[in-house]
């Protein structure tokens, strides 16, 4: 009988175990990510255009109300499995790209297309990787060959570099 | 002494019952607790079926939605009296296309093989939550152990995979009577494979590429895609390399041309389907039941007849029309098929 007693209780002890394993595991990550927290608030890099002040994680919606329809038309896409689409509005100059969270339409890139935008620190497309060093400074990382990346908060600017000239920036949100 | 022996005896007995119960009550919370993927996320389904096919196929078909969604076995059987499976899974890479392979070889041995390449694209695994779709259904081999080494992102372990109750446990409080209903069997989501879509939501803008940084496929990439030629070519087995007639994601010349060059050096057929999306008769406008980005089964059926015809003619495939064992078999999944079809049709005008 006393045997019986252990054995029942050894199944409910590794039951239980095992169901606290997610929220012991979830205490740690949320002390562990105490020290990153401060950073991600940290805000990111700012793209304006038609007088339009926008960002990663930014009101999709908003920016789209302030903006207009874009010219250049709209595509949505889906993931294989996923709920939640990928929304692209083409402006011109800029193609702003949306995701859903919590049903929720939120900016994930702002892709910068051609030299009629500039970043808010002023560069462009076509302009030295010289002149993007002296306004950011070393990269935070590099990427791939050619691409500079600089991260700021909860988001990247990245630049793709061929033959010293910037062929491509774009604002992302760190997944 | 007789004494002490019954004793011993008994206690044995009653670990070994100890045991026996220990691993029944582990069994049945990990069946419980795993996800069933029966009615939301059904791609979670679809590798486990394989194993309940028939093994008799004349094509093996591998890769991610570009084929799961876009080619129907039932139309190529229909066509061309063709057999054959998809092996595919949500966003599968070409290192999963390659164990998915050489898994399905211990099973059969097809005459040709249809891999699409948009995966050649991806160098890294995008999240845990697809790798599980690819990964946890496969029976366990070699091919799956080297798969989920491959696979694995930060913070997965190979312990999770092997006790899924590890990953899945947190699951407790989204149960529902799906994980009751499904505990010991699951029910088809597929046809062979192909996970069929209806309903149009046409393409009226084409989305537009930005500029990569590199678009070379990765060193890893391309050793699994050599992998795959080299274990087709040593079985005797027609490989061919396809992309899928869609406009999302962007297929960039410059990955084209890399497999055209791969495929002229090796001889093997490469088919950017996109280039021949015209002579398929694919209509953006009416065959996509997602802006380009996959195919509706009308636009399926015509991809399939037109990979049909390159199959039978590079392939040698002869089909099995009036083969009573395949005529029996086929007869039940077109079928099955048409009633799907019909059904499907009814709850898109309903959504309507």
């Amino acid at each position: 009988m006393r045997k019986k007693c252990f054995l029942v209780a050894g199944i409910l002890v590794a039951s239980m175990a095992l169901a606290a394993c997610g929220s012991n595991n979830n205490n740690q990550n949320t002390a562990g990510s105490a020290a990153t927290q401060q950073q991600e608030q940290e805000a990111g890099y700012i793209f304006t255009a038609k007088s339009q002040s926008m960002q990663v994680e930014g009101d999709l919606a908003a920016y789209v109300a302030a903006l207009g329809q874009p010219a250049g038309g709209t595509y949505e896409a889906k993931s294989c499995a996923f709920d939640g689409m990928d929304k692209f509005y083409y402006y011109d100059g800029f193609t702003l790209q949306g995701f859903q969270r919590n049903g929720k339409d939120l900016v994930y890139a702002i892709t910068l297309n051609d030299d009629s935008v500039k970043t808010a620190e002023g560069i462009r497309i076509g302009d030295t990787k010289e002149k993007m060093e002296t306004v950011y400074g070393n990269a935070t990382s590099a990427g791939t060959a050619g691409q500079y990346i600089y991260a700021k908060g909860r988001m990247s600017l990245k630049f793709v570099v061929k033959e010293d000239v910037i062929q491509s920036i774009e604002y992302v949100l760190n997944m | 002494m007789r004494k002490s022996k019954n004793k011993v005896g008994k206690t044995l007995f009653r670990i070994l019952i100890s045991c026996v119960v220990l691993v029944f009550v582990f069994d049945v919370l990990t069946r419980l607790l795993t996800p069933k993927y029966m009615t939301s996320i059904q791609e979670g389904a679809m590798i486990r079926e394989y194993y309940k096919s028939e093994h008799n196929q004349d094509v093996l078909i591998l890769g991610d939605c570009e084929v799961y969604e876009n080619i129907s076995p039932v139309t190529l059987w229909e066509q061309y009296g063709i057999s054959s499976y998809i092996r595919g899974s949500a966003e599968q890479l070409i290192w999963q296309s390659y164990y998915l392979l050489e898994d399905s070889l211990k099973y059969e041995t097809p005459k040709a093989v249809v891999v699409n390449m948009l995966a050649m694209t991806e160098s890294e695994a995008k999240s845990e939550a697809y790798n599980r779709m690819t990964l946890d259904d496969m029976h366990w081999s070699f091919s799956k152990i080297n798969s989920i080494k491959e696979s694995m992102t930060e913070g997965e372990s190979m312990l999770s995979y092997a006790f899924p109750l590890i990953r899945y446990h947190s699951r407790w409080s989204d149960l529902s009577m799906e994980d009751v209903k499904y505990l010991y069997k699951r029910d088809n989501v597929t046809i062979n494979g192909y996970l069929m879509q209806v309903g149009v939501r046409p393409v009226s803008t084409l989305p537009k590429a930005g500029v990569l940084a590199d678009y070379n496929f990765s060193e890893r990439n391309m050793r699994y895609l050599d992998k795959i030629r080299i274990l087709c070519e040593q079985k005797g087995i027609k490989l061919f390399l396809v992309k899928a007639p869609t406009v999302y994601p962007y297929w960039y010349e410059e990955w084209d041309a890399q497999l055209d060059n791969y495929a002229n050096q090796y001889g093997i057929p490469y088919i950017n389907m996109i280039k021949y999306a015209n002579e398929i008769g694919i209509d953006y406008s009416k065959d996509t039941y997602d802006y380009g980005q996959h195919l509706n089964v009308e636009g399926a059926e015509k991809y399939t007849k037109y990979l049909g015809n390159i199959l039978v003619q590079q392939a040698n495939l002869t089909g099995h029309k009036g083969d009573a064992v395949y005529e029996n078999v086929w007869n039940q999944k077109v079928a099955a098929y048409n009633q799907l079809k019909e059904q499907k049709y009814i709850e898109w005008s309903k959504q309507q």
